[in-house]
């Protein structure tokens, strides 16, 4: 267990509703013991903590002024509704991130995280955002929006094509190539569908899994370079592995996994770690992100290098690599 | 009780699994025929004449002995869930409890039988997250050598960067 346990911190909030706020508290209940920190939902504006945001909540011009308020806080957004996430470019770079609605496993994560960043002083305020490295096209804006919806009807709509989206329970059934639109640059306009609404009916008979269509997308959206929300110099985690469907290249996403699952680590460092190349992980990492596997954490600071590893390590590691090695061989893995 | 240890360790043993299965007398836990008591074993010889030995132990608490037992000396652990008994979830959190000690020293996978009307994979996580533990977990179909050869790959690879 870290240092950070003892730790008390305060959750504050902005713009949550009633009935989030009732789950959090229980979630927090339920938590008691076995996050790092202890927790408290008091509201105090001066004391270290985290200040929930509910983007679909706030006013963009207020939410510079609100956020001044609670400068010893770190920011943890959360938002329903797809328009309420262009808010969040004017969030701290280092924000972190809830699902909506609250999953207690999110929750955690996120208090884990923030206490780590509370006790080590790193509260980031004002940071810039990190750098886009690629250009995002407006389709993969949309389903990265889309990604956090669990449930509804929406066509998106491009110049040449209409992709509908039947989103119920994590499964999306569409029509439509989507990925074959990704690079489209032309603005998309997404419209709310009725149940009754022959196009919907027509997606309905072409279902497909999301987790397998984001997962595809992230895969080939990047072209090598990581997605616009996401930044090589941030550090990131799995929150859980991929599913075993989506794991087609099996021999580099298991190992990648693995990495990105024990701490929080840049892609870069991953890359070296693994033995990978870049690519592989810039495209594992956006296909993660995209599935929403992903915890995003602090920006990687500079380090010292390590002190050299002792002679007797490396060579238990080395014995060890060896055996798994003849292991996945025997086993043709 | 109802797995598929015996089956997982078949689809990657060089040898025929030997197993101590026995006409299942609880009925009540699962409804097959035979189950496992005490331990099934395989083996897959390595390159340069090592032996990797392959145990699998019954998850009824009455056989805990043999999971200390078999933790001696262990390289890691596959934990294989069925889906479709009454409390899996607790299951999990049990031999979470039960393997503590060789989780911790080496690593660990879990397998959710792929069976309709259990818990989503979701509930599995969040049981892992409430104890603050992130762990490989698929859902398997352990009749399906490629699956179980998943399972052993995560294995590895957890294993690996320890």
């Amino acid at each position: 267990m870290s240092t950070t346990t003892h730790r008390s911190f305060d959750i504050s909030q902005i713009g949550m509703t009633s009935a989030q706020e009732t789950v959090l508290k229980s979630m927090l209940a339920m938590l008691q013991g076995r996050a790092n920190g202890d927790w408290q939902f008091s509201g105090a504006a001066d004391t270290p903590g985290i200040i929930i945001v509910n983007l679909d909540a706030v006013q963009a011009n207020e939410l510079q002024a609100q956020l001044a308020r609670y400068p010893k806080k770190i920011v943890a957004a959360i938002h329903e509704n797809a328009a309420a996430a262009q808010i969040a470019a004017q969030l701290p770079a280092d924000s972190l991130r809830l699902d909506a609605p609250l999953r207690v496993m999110n929750l955690l994560d996120t208090l884990n995280l923030a206490a780590q960043r509370l006790t080590t002083g790193v509260v980031q305020k004002s940071a810039p955002m990190p750098q886009m490295q690629t250009a995002a096209s407006p389709l993969l804006l949309a389903l990265h929006d889309l990604a956090q919806r669990t449930e509804g009807i929406l066509q998106i709509a491009l110049d040449q094509a209409q992709l509908t989206f039947f989103i119920a329970e994590k499964k999306v059934f569409f029509e439509g190539m989507v990925l074959a639109q990704l690079n489209q640059t032309t603005a998309v306009k997404v419209t709310p569908l009725s149940i009754s609404d022959p196009a919907v009916q027509h997606a309905i008979a072409l279902s497909q899994p999301w987790d397998t269509l984001l997962w595809q997308t992230g895969l080939q959206a990047g072209q090598g370079a990581l997605l616009p929300w996401l930044a090589g110099d941030c550090t990131y985690r799995l929150r859980r592995w991929p599913e075993s469907g989506l794991l087609s290249r099996r021999a580099v996403f298991v190992r990648l996994a693995a990495h990105f699952s024990k701490e929080l680590v840049t892609p870069e460092s991953v890359a070296q770690n693994a033995r990978m190349t870049l690519r592989d992980v810039t495209d594992f990492v956006n296909a993660c992100s995209l599935c929403g596997y992903l915890v995003t954490g602090k920006r990687a600071v500079v380090e010292a290098p390590a002190a050299a590893a002792s002679a007797a390590a490396d060579s238990s590691k080395e014995q060890k690599r060896s055996l798994f090695g003849k292991i996945r061989s025997k086993l043709g893995l | 009780m109802g797995a598929g240890k015996t089956t997982a360790i078949g689809a990657v043993s060089e040898i025929g699994v030997v197993s101590t299965d026995v006409k299942n007398s609880d009925l009540a836990q699962s409804q097959k025929a035979t189950t496992t008591v005490a331990m099934d074993y395989g083996q897959i010889t390595l390159d340069g004449g090592d032996q990797l030995r392959i145990y699998g132990t019954p998850g009824q608490e009455r056989f805990d002995f043999m999971w200390k037992i078999l933790s001696r000396g262990a390289l890691g652990l596959i934990i294989l869930l069925d889906n479709t008994r009454p409390s899996p979830l607790l299951d999990l959190n049990k031999f979470l409890d039960g393997f503590a000690p060789l989780i911790a020293e080496t690593g660990a996978v879990v397998g959710v039988s792929n069976k309709p009307g259990g818990p989503s994979i979701d509930a599995y996580y969040e049981v892992l997250a409430a104890r603050n533990m992130m762990l490989p977990l698929f859902e398997v179909d352990v009749r399906k050598k490629d699956d179980v050869l998943l399972l052993v790959d995560a294995l590895l690879s957890v294993l690996e960067i320890r």
